[in-house]
């Protein structure tokens, strides 16, 4: 299958020039969900940020569907293609969840946010007035009312507890499997790492695919 | 992106409340300021109309060539021959833009016939007699216009009147005369032969000048018979109308009198023959106060702008900056850089075109006392203007050629003026308004925008 989303030599740096990329090659596809794996710090974020045209790379290309999205413009890169989830949901909080699924959708929004979990009543509340796991089911929805074949979902699980974790997981993966989405998760979590069909850890700047989540024990920190 | 302007300003109740009071008390203050100043130069107009200005045109006496001299009997026989200010002239004078009317002024000296004048002191056996003038508009005679002569009953002259005549309050008490009768008079030129004309009287002016005692007859101002040109050419035996004292323009405003002049020279008239003559003593005399009064408001008014451009400028500065996060969500999401900034606009001009309306009312509430407030101010510290007496020589305005006073008592700018807040006022503000606001919104999302969307998601997170 031709990768939706290709990487090729991608370099970035800091302001402070600080390099936090060096050269990484990757290619994903629609339909497999991807995490990618490492330390916090370790340029995880920015990867995502340039894999979904919030920034532009030292150097290096990303393709989309074969097109460099330099080339076709970051900002209809974002429009189109891509679709972000975040660890804090990013909702519009004077919109209620249909308003914020509405900001994207190309499909109506209640029969998605009722697909993932919210009630009619809910889905006019006040998004506020939602629990974190409620917020982002919105935000997922948000994505996948957007109809952008990449979603690029950042730290997801974060603020959620163990099972409603795995309830955000298991809709994202269903993403990939069952609605051909290519789902791309930057995690430092192990637990969420093994639910992907690929994952890449990202190590000194350099991206490598690996069979399992590394569990090296890591100075300070229990993944 | 007008539901995402439309949801915020509803449900974001807070902040629209503290925007639509600003945007209220800045535009009530304008709306209130704008008013006063309308006010106040309507005001200033109508005092500079009522004092006045005028341009006089009139024969050049001074130049030798426009006189004949010729040997008679017993002396030199001098005589003007100088081309004579005629209606045509008149006609293309009044054609230029900013004079109001004229007022042309001819001059002869007539016996009472069936009447008598108040007797003066008298240097000879001479009969008494009188010098008159003859108008076109009394209302605009000198004396008149500054307030010399007041008229008591009936009407002034006007263009259009045949034979009529204006006479003294003392001279209708000694003849027992009254409006409608007739007098009659006739010319007291040495040449003999002119006729008896009769003149109906159509108004009785009362003179506020003291003569202090020692007048002639002539010279009393009591005595002096104001007629129309008709009863003139008539008295005096001309072939056509005689301006022999000039024929002064009244100017709009007599704070354009130098331009309006300078116009009138370029005209297509005899200037070998005729002078002009600028009279703008009493505008002068006033300007200053007008002028200290004009500064105050618009000191007043600039200094409200400024402060409120400042207030403005930095509450949506602040509103704008609280929401770096929604415009990272917003970006992150493909929503363009001039959508974004064209949701912030019209949410602002969403509550300012209601704070505007609103502000029609609360100004038209303030506005009168506001202005009473200032120009009870202005007046306290304002002189009566005080116009002397020139030592010159060179005003001689009465056709005897006395100095005619002006009653300055209502020289002043008024302590208080009707202000209206008007639909126009109205229409300003939100012109001024609606720029301001989209300025200011835009220049407080520049730096927002201007990010990276990566960078306002890192700021958020």
């Amino acid at each position: 299958m031709m990768s939706i989303l290709e990487v090729k030599g991608l370099q970035y740096s800091y302001e402070n020039k600080k390099r936090v990329l060096r050269g990484i090659n990757a290619q994903m596809e629609q339909g497999k969900m991807y995490a990618i794996l490492g330390p916090s710090g370790c340029g995880k974020t920015t990867l995502l940020s340039l894999l979904g045209g919030l920034d532009s790379p030292s150097s290096g290309q990303i393709l989309y569907q074969g097109e460099d999205i330099a080339k076709t413009g970051l900002a209809n890169h974002r429009r189109s293609h891509v679709a972000f989830i975040f660890q804090s949901y990013n909702l519009i909080d004077y919109l209620t969840p249909v308003e914020n699924v509405a900001l994207t959708a190309k499909h109506p929004p209640l029969p998605i946010l009722e697909q993932l979990g919210l009630t009619a009543e809910e889905a006019k509340r006040n998004v506020l007035k939602l629990s974190g796991g409620q917020q982002q089911r919105v935000a997922i929805a948000r994505a996948l009312a957007s109809d952008a074949q990449v979603i690029l979902a950042d730290e997801p699980t974060g603020n959620l507890d163990e099972d409603t974790a795995a309830e955000i997981t298991a809709i994202l993966k269903e993403s990939a499997h069952n609605s051909g989405k290519c789902v791309v998760i930057v995690t430092h979590s192990n637990e969420l790492a093994k639910e992907a069909d690929i994952i890449f850890n990202l190590k000194k700047g350099e991206l490598m695919i690996s069979d399992a989540p590394d569990t090296t024990p890591r100075k300070g920190r229990h993944h | 992106m007008i539901k995402r302007a439309f949801f915020y300003t509803t449900r974001k109740r807070g902040k629209t409340l503290i925007l639509l009071l600003t945007l209220f008390v800045i535009s009530t203050f304008v709306l209130t300021g704008l008013s006063i100043l309308a006010a106040a130069d309507q005001s200033a107009l109508s005092l500079r109309q009522s004092v006045g200005g005028s341009i006089k045109l009139e024969r050049d006496m001074d130049n030798s060539q426009n006189w004949t001299y010729q040997q008679g009997i017993g002396g030199v026989l001098v005589d003007y021959t100088g081309t004579p200010i005629t209606d045509a002239d008149i006609e293309k004078v009044m054609s230029v833009k900013g004079i109001r009317d004229y007022n042309g002024i001819g001059d002869g000296s007539v016996f009472a016939m069936d009447f008598s004048f108040i007797p003066g002191i008298s240097f000879g056996q001479t009969r008494d007699y009188s010098r008159l003038p003859s108008v076109s508009n009394s209302e605009y005679f000198n004396y008149f216009r500054r307030g010399a002569f007041k008229l008591v009953e009936g009407r002034h002259i006007t263009p259009e009147d045949d034979h009529t005549v204006l006479i003294s309050t003392a001279l209708a008490e000694r003849n027992g005369l009254k409006l409608g009768d007739t007098i009659t008079v006739q010319c007291c030129y040495d040449a003999g032969g002119y006729p008896n004309v009769s003149l109906k009287i159509i108004g009785i002016y009362k003179s506020t000048l003291d003569d202090g005692g020692f007048t002639t007859t002539s010279t009393d101002k009591r005595n002096r018979l104001i007629i129309d040109h008709k009863a003139m050419q008539e008295i005096m035996m001309h072939d056509v109308i005689q301006y022999d004292n000039g024929v002064e323009f009244f100017v709009d405003d007599p704070r354009d009198i130098d331009k309006i002049a300078a116009q009138i020279q370029k005209l297509d008239l005899d200037w070998s023959c005729f002078k002009l003559t600028v009279d703008n003593t009493a505008y002068e005399a006033v300007a200053s106060s007008l002028t200290a009064m004009q500064n105050m408001v618009t000191g007043l008014i600039i200094g409200i702008v400024i402060v409120s451009i400042g207030i403005l400028a930095l509450i949506l500065n602040m509103w704008i900056k609280q929401r770096t996060h929604e415009t990272g969500i917003l970006l992150s999401i493909g929503v363009s850089k001039v959508k974004i900034v064209a949701q912030y606009i019209l949410e602002t001009l969403m509550i300012a075109v209601i704070a505007f309306g609103l502000s029609y009312f609360s100004s038209g509430a303030i506005a009168q006392g506001t202005s009473n407030l200032l120009f009870s101010q202005v007046a306290e510290t304002q002189p009566i203007p005080e116009i002397e007496t020139p030592d010159d020589g060179t005003e001689y305005l009465d056709i005897i050629g006395q100095y005619i006073p002006y009653d300055t008592s209502n020289m002043v700018a008024p302590d208080s003026i009707e202000v209206h807040v008007t639909v126009e006022h109205l229409l300003w503000v939100y012109l001024l308004g609606i720029v301001l606001c989209t300025a200011a919104v835009t220049l407080a999302s520049l730096p927002i925008v201007k990010m990276k969307p990566k960078n306002i998601l890192s700021q958020m997170s």
